[in-house]
Formats: structure tokens, sequence, C-alpha cells
């Protein structure tokens, strides 16, 4: 068991180290979050607005969770690459759980989509939002398990991805419908029935929701807070269960 | 040396099985390392080395048949094994972003080390393998040389009592090869149980003992000087532009084992030197150059498995 939290301790502080190491990394993790901010946010913000309020509003908790759910495509790819490498064969020689060390590669990588997508939390001052002491906490929590659930199914793919490039097609691929209906774009009330049934069945539908109950910005149509954060908890806990599964087997040879 | 029958063994296969969908990679090897003993694998790429080498070191689990090292089966407790065994594997294994130390620290951590017991481990393992002054450099800065000899630090940092190398020096040059195997040979010297893959017969031949592979199976095991007096005498080689009619010719008219290896044709034959003359004699003009050797490792793995060099003729 303590080999285990050994193993989580180790890469989580290596993938921190790693980044803080690389300033191209720190400067384009902050300045690409404000980029979004500024162009989607004011660009859409002038011709659309919806029951609510005022489209940046809107829009702000979805853009938060696009933050997260790019850093973790970008965080995973060191899977691949410590495969790459190598490392990842004397981790795994080591006298340590498997569980640990995909457990710390989901948190190293969490971490640092969290830390992301914390900058842009930050902004929700500037954005005209009030959501209050337990309001942010609560965003918090949404935006970590977030960040867990993105990396997990990160870690998922990576270990079963050749090259970065088919990972990172992958991931795209699988994630960005995902998060574009999610609601994140356009309001759930209205929606097609087709498209009103994808946004029930997906989880990320629900990770918005949370949030948006945290920032005080829910749209009618928007699922309840309590499903919500059980599907939210759900997702996490699913996509750690499948980086785990998928993990099983050993790692593609580089 | 130690008496295996006594001690238990550094490592034991028994009927060991490793199958790679239709490819058998290892065929029920029985298989024995004594403790404190040197021993090189020799055989061609895929002839089972790797696969063996990444049983006993946990990272592949056997299709049938068992393992151990030091007594523990490697599929049954793998943390076990892990913690008796130090690997390094045939390509690099490194954090390339890292400084040398701070590899070592984090490996170390992962193999439960921990203050003074882990700094200790750490500039014991650099102290072995002569790489202290450059403890603070990126590993991406170090030569081949220098990056292997910390994959060997790397594998010594738990102070296994079997170190498990696959092809330690692939990929360097002549003096950084010295410079890896005076790591290695140290650590054997301190008692350390070695047992290492290499395609060189060259390799091979700092081995108390070889045991050479061919298609998963032993075809041959002993000291190195054993198995080379068990090769017919000398080894000719001759270079010809007809290589082919030239061997078949050699083993027609002198009865000689004689192949085609490379372009050039092999042949043995005690008492080598007699045999120039006679040979270059009986050919005029085809020989563009006739070298005599004494055998190599290499020239065993010829002689046992059948391949190349005996292909077709003597029996």
């Amino acid at each position: 068991m303590s080999a285990g939290f050994t193993a989580i301790a180790v890469l989580w502080r290596r993938d921190l180290y790693h980044f803080v190491r690389e300033p191209m990394r720190v400067v384009a993790s902050v300045a690409q979050p404000l980029l979004f901010w500024i162009l989607l946010g004011s660009g859409f913000g002038r011709g659309l607005q919806t029951a609510g309020g005022s489209y940046s509003l809107f829009f702000f908790p979805g853009m938060v969770l696009l933050v997260v759910l790019f850093a973790c495509i970008f965080s995973t790819i060191s899977v691949i690459e410590d495969r790459q490498q190598g490392f990842l064969r004397a981790v795994l020689a080591a006298p340590v759980p498997k569980g640990g060390v995909v457990a710390g590669k989901i948190l190293g990588s969490a971490t640092l989509a969290f830390l992301q997508g914390l900058i842009v939390l930050a902004l929700a001052g500037v954005a005209g939002l009030r959501p209050g002491a337990a309001g942010l906490a609560s965003a918090l929590v949404a935006l970590f398990l977030a960040s867990y659930a993105l990396a997990g199914l990160g870690v998922a793919l990576a270990w079963r991805s050749e090259t970065t490039s088919a990972f990172h097609s992958g991931m795209t691929f699988l994630l960005l419908p995902l998060w574009m209906l999610s609601g994140a774009v356009f309001p759930s009330a209205g929606l097609p029935a087709w498209l009103a049934w994808i946004e029930r069945v997906n989880p990320m539908a629900y990770t918005l929701a949370w949030l948006r109950h945290a920032l005080g910005t829910s749209a009618t149509g928007d699922p309840s807070l309590v499903p919500a954060i059980l599907v939210t908890c759900a997702f996490a806990a699913l996509a750690h269960f499948l980086a785990a599964f998928f993990a099983r087997s050993p790692a593609l040879k580089s | 040396m130690i008496d295996s029958a006594v001690a238990i063994p550094a490592v034991e296969t028994r009927e060991l099985t490793a199958r790679y969908g239709e490819r058998t990679a290892l065929a029920a090897l029985d298989f024995r390392v004594a403790p404190g003993e040197r021993v090189a694998l020799l055989g061609p790429n895929g002839a089972g080395k790797s696969t063996l080498l990444s049983i006993l070191a946990t990272l592949l689990a056997p299709s049938a048949g068992s393992a151990r090292v030091l007594g523990i089966d490697v599929a049954r407790h793998p943390f076990a094994a892990r913690r008796v065994i130090g690997v390094v594997f045939q390509g690099p294994s490194l954090d390339r972003r890292l400084s040398v130390q701070e590899n070592l620290r984090l490996l170390a951590r992962l193999y439960g080390l921990r203050g003074a017991a882990l700094a200790r481990a750490v500039d014991d393992a650099l102290a072995g393998v002569d790489l202290a002054e450059r403890r603070r450099d990126r590993v991406s800065t170090l030569s081949g040389g220098l990056a292997r000899r910390l994959e060997v630090a790397r594998a010594l940092l738990a102070r296994p009592q079997l170190l498990l190398l696959d092809e330690p020096t692939s990929g360097l040059d002549p003096a950084a090869r010295a410079e890896v195997w005076g790591a290695i040979e140290a650590q054997s010297k301190e008692g350390a149980t070695v047992l290492y893959a290499t395609h060189l017969g060259e390799e091979a031949e700092r081995a108390h003992r070889v045991v050479i592979l061919d298609q998963g199976r032993v075809v041959a095991e002993g000291t190195p000087a054993s198995l080379k007096a068990g090769v017919g005498g000398d080894v000719l080689v001759v270079e010809s532009d007809d290589a082919e009619w030239l061997a078949a010719q050699a083993r027609e008219r002198f009865a000689v084992p004689a192949a085609v290896v490379e372009g050039a044709v092999l042949v043995e034959r005690e008492r080598g030197h007699e045999f120039v003359p006679t040979l270059v004699e009986a050919f005029p003009g085809r020989a563009r150059s006739v070298t005599l050797r004494q055998p190599t490792l290499e020239d065993v793995f010829v002689h046992v498995t059948g391949k190349r060099f005996r292909v077709r003729g003597s029996t």
C-alpha cells in the first residue's frame, strides 16, 4: 500500500517538476486560457444574448472546461514520451504496484490541468461572476474532478497509443464533440430531441452543470446539482478504472 | 565456484515457455545460474534472450513453466523478486530531462529508500560507475557511454543480488564499451550474480559461463574456452568472387565443414595453417584472400546450430 503511495507521490512530483522547468509550457498555459477568453468570450458576446444574461457569462464555465480538456490532452502525452524514452520500463520494474504508477500519472496530469483551469477561474471576477466562498469551493472541487476524469481518459488512451500523433487525434476526436455537446457552447433548452439525448448521457454535460451551479450561471435545461455531482464523481472514477484496466497489459513497445 | 547444489540458485527456470501468438520465443527452457556467477546469454536476434530477461525482470508473464530468482517465483511474487534484481534494459530507460542524481533519487524512492539511506545509495551507485563528478549534469548532455554507465548505476541502487543486463553495450564505441564493462565487472567481483544477453561473441568472452540460445532453446553451454575447443580446430575465412562454388568444391574434395557467411567461405579445420596452402593450390586464382584465425564464440554458435556454417554438406 505504502509503495503505491510512494509511486503516486514520486510520479506526481516529477510531472510538476518537468512543468516548471519548461518556461514555454508555463507561459503557454497561462496565455492560452487568456487568449481563449478574450477571443471567444468577447467575440461571441457581442452577437449573442442568452435568456440568462450575456453570452460571455454563459460561455465562461464551458471555457474553463475547454482549457482543462486541452491541458489534459497535452499533459497525458507524457505517458507516451515516458514509454518512448524507456523511463516507464524502469518504473514498472521497480517494486511498486502498477496501480500506483497509473494513479501517479493521472494525478500529475490532472494537477497541471487543474492549475490551468484555476487561472481561468481566477478571471471569474473580471468576467462579472460573484460565486461567493461556497460557490467557489464547489467550483474548485468540480474543476479538480473534471481534470481527474479527463486526465484518466488521457492516460488510458495514451497507454495504448503507439505515437503521440495517434493519441492526439484520438483524444481530440473523442473529447471535443463531448465538450461541444455538453451545453458549453449553446444552451440546452430548446435543443432538437436527438441532441438533447446526447447531452443527457454525456458526463461532461453534468460536470459543466456543476460548474454552472457553483458559479451561479445555471441555464434552463441544465441537470440539477445532485445528479451533476454524482455523475461527475462517477465519471472520474470510471476514467480511473479505465486507465488502470488499459494499463494491465504491458505498455506497447517503443 | 560456489556449489550450486547447496546454495539457492540465483536464477532457475523450469520448462519456461513464452509464446507471442504463433511464435515460440522460449521453448520449455531449463536453465540455472549459480550465485556469484557471471553468465552470458549468446544468440542472434530472436533467440529468446530478451524474452528470458523480461520474464526474470517480472515485466513479461511466462506462457508456461516457472522462473525463480534467488528462490522467488517471479510470476507469483513479482514485488519480492523486483527487490533483489537490478535491470539494465536494451534501450535507454532514463529521464533525459532530469539530472544524473535526480534520476537516481527518483528511482531510489521507488525502491523504498529515504533520507540518509537514499543519499548513501545514490552516492555509492555513482561511485560504483565512476560518475560522481557528473551528478548535476542533465542526462541529455551525457555521452552514450556515460548514459549507459548511469543505467548500470540505476540498476545498482537497491544493491541487487542479481543483475540482469540486456545488451548492455549496444550502440557504443569500443572505448565506451570498455567503460561499461569495467562497471559491470566491478560489481561482479563484489559478489553480485550477473546475467547478460549479447549477440557479440567477444562480449560473451567476459562471462564465466556462456549459454548459447537458438529459437528459445539452449543449444550449448560451457566456459568460453571449452565451447571454443569444441569447434574443429581453426577457422579459415576465404574471400572469393564465387564463394558458393568454392565452398561446394572444398566440401567435396576435402570433406571439411565449409559454408558461405556474409559473402566469404568459412572453413573449420584442425591445424588450419597447414591447410591454407593446400586450399589455395587446389583452387588457383579463386581466393582473393585467406585469413586464418582461432574460433570465436560466434563460430561456436554456427558450429552447434548448424546454421549458415553447416547449411549444406558436411556431417
